[in-house]
């Protein structure tokens, strides 16, 4: 019994840029636990609204017991978090799923080191946000990181990658001074952006092309991505979430199987995932 | 003992219920598809249900449905999973030692397309001592073929449960679906033809649409409704076939609450199951119990028999 639902306190809600709100939360338990790459549910207060919501970690601060998340509002959950003003208090879950692994920037684990290392991040709108803690993350761990954030227009999280002191490459549908016109896998090609492993999430047409675009040039085990889908639990009883992946078995041929994204993953290797149109 | 248990004790309240021969230490069970031993214990004590309901398993492993399966609506939910899983073998070999070190009792759910693959599922578990029930999936509205053609026809209810019964050496709770007519001619089925207790309801056929996308919101277009806008159906199907068998009726759909548990027994039911709370709290079941006993102290009830002979209509 190791999960608990858990009192979050709002301390601030922003929005960052136009429909899109960083909310931070005091939550001292979670704060405490949080790995990059996990997400936290929100249960909403409207009771008509019954399931949970996941949102990827922005941020975790353990000495302050904050927790941050970046959400879109795309509906009635979400609409109503909008609202919500310092001092709301929302039931919450978490930190769930798995994170990152960053055992190949381990030491004791890979033997090479994190020193000299790099890790090329790529993101795209909202999906940004869970990787702005994996970009602290290693960055602490002193791995050379260059994150790739694409957005349609408006454009948020940048400053708080490079104040996190990451190199930050910025595309969007209209480009202006400060930013490339193209997607993510256009800006990696023309930069021949290349690291010792890859970190993906955005959404699904994004993940799937960075997905082929490592797999033709190296090798999508080095490339994690982090996979969203519609949950209904979002701990692993109702297997809403169950997607396909490919995995060898006992006798070293790939085969086909599920995995849930809220409690298996939601982070998954590429060489994994079996990409659908 | 469990907390909750000796809170129980404390409070001179006594939960015991029996199913079919079965003696539950409470009348709270998980709803089929809404628990896993692994995943659910991490948030409460297993060993507080009076019986774990295990996810419909089915001879061999099966894919389920295209994503998305879940759409939220108001009060409610719709899913169509169609009952992915991981077959038998797994099954024998990886959930029944897990689930078997808590001190619950097993309750199989049984899925297949056919009779004989209903059939083949039971025979590959019958013998499994850690197993004190099966349930009979005769009512998933999200397979294409069996599931809820099996639990919308009386004839074919009683097929399946009467070949059932035969391979397999322990009671036997057949689930039924709401979606029909009258739910106590298929009660009446599947118990002439040996059913040892009805579980009622499972989900209703309903549907979501995506106005932004154009499209239905679930992949498979049709799903399963459920959750607290559910209550009330649930209840009057669980009131009406209480009153057509004589086996005993485990009452479910959208409970969400102690003095929900209470309307079910009040009903007729002799157990409960709680499906959708467990997405809307991972510790519902647990809150849940703790409520029926608050409710039972507060109402001067010592056992759940005398709970239910209080509600005389």
């Amino acid at each position: 019994m190791a999960k608990k639902i858990l009192e979050a306190e709002v301390l601030s809600n922003e929005e960052i840029s136009p429909g899109i709100f960083r909310m931070s939360m005091y939550v001292p338990e979670a704060a405490a636990e949080a790995a990059a790459g996990q997400f936290v549910n929100i249960y909403p207060a409207d009771k008509s609204l019954i399931l949970p919501r996941p949102f990827g970690i922005c941020d975790a601060n353990s000495s302050e017991g904050t927790v941050d998340i970046v959400y879109q509002v795309v509906g009635q959950g979400t609409e109503e978090m909008s609202q919500a003003e310092r001092g709301t208090l929302y039931r919450i879950a978490g930190p769930l799923g798995n994170g990152f692994d960053l055992s190949v920037f381990d030491d004791s684990v890979s033997g090479a080191g994190a020193s000299g290392r790099s890790a090329v991040i790529i993101g795209g709108g909202v999906g940004c946000s869970p990787l702005l803690f994996l970009a602290k993350t290693l960055r602490k761990m002193g791995v050379n990181a260059t994150a790739v954030l694409g957005f349609r227009k408006d454009k948020f999280l940048v400053e708080d990658f490079r104040d996190a002191d990451c190199r930050v490459l910025v595309t969007t549908d209209e480009p202006d001074e400060s930013s490339f016109l193209g997607t993510v896998v256009d800006c990696m090609r023309v930069t021949e952006l290349e690291g010792d492993e890859y970190f993906a999430c955005g959404p699904g047409p994004m993940l799937k092309a960075v997905g082929r675009y490592i797999k033709d040039r190296s090798d999508d085990s080095h490339l994690q991505v982090s996979m969203e889908e519609r949950m209904g639990c979002g701990y692993g009883v109702c297997m809403g979430c169950s997607i396909d992946v490919k995995e060898p078995d006992e006798n070293g041929n790939i085969i086909k199987t599920h995995r849930r994204v809220c409690c298996d993953g939601p982070v998954f290797r590429g060489s994994e995932v079996i990409w659908h149109d | 003992m469990t907390e909750l248990d000796k809170k129980a004790q404390d409070l001179g309240v006594d939960l015991r219920v029996e199913i079919a021969g079965v003696e539950l230490s409470n009348p709270i069970m998980p709803a089929s598809g809404t628990f896993s031993p692994w995943e659910s214990s991490e948030f409460y004590d297993l060993n507080e249900l009076g019986a774990a309901v295990t996810k419909g398993i089915s001879a061999v492993p099966w894919d389920g449905n295209p994503l998305p399966r879940i759409a939220e609506t108001y009060g409610g939910m719709l899913n169509s999973v169609g009952l992915e899983n991981k077959g038998t073998d797994w099954y024998k070999a990886e959930l029944l030692p897990y689930l078997s070190s808590f001190d619950t009792k097993i309750i199989t759910n049984l899925a297949g397309h056919s009779v004989d693959e209903y059939v083949s599922a039971a025979e590959a578990l019958s013998g499994r001592d850690e197993i004190d029930m099966f349930e009979l999936n005769i009512s998933c509205p999200n397979v294409s073929q069996g599931g809820i053609a099996f639990g919308t026809d009386p004839e074919l209810a009683a097929k399946v449960t009467r070949e059932v019964k035969k391979v397999i050496d322990k009671p036997l709770i057949v689930k039924l679906t709401p979606n029909v007519t009258d739910i106590t001619v298929i009660a009446q089925a599947v118990e002439d033809a040996g059913a040892d207790a009805v579980s009622l309801i499972n989900t209703l056929f309903g549907m979501a649409i995506d106005l932004k996308r154009r499209r239905p919101v679930l992949a498979n277009i049709k799903g399963g409704f459920s959750g607290p806008a559910v209550k009330p159906i649930a209840l009057r199907m669980v009131w009406e076939t209480a009153k057509a068998v004589d086996v005993p009726v485990i009452g479910l759909g959208g409970i969400t609450k102690g003095t929900d548990v209470v309307e079910f027994l009040a009903a007729g039911a002799s157990a409960v199951g709680i499906g959708t709370a467990s997405l809307m709290d991972p510790t519902a079941m647990v809150r849940i119990k703790s409520e029926l006993i608050d409710y039972m102290h507060d109402n001067n009830f010592a056992t759940i028999s005398g709970l239910k002979e209080a509600f005389d209509f």
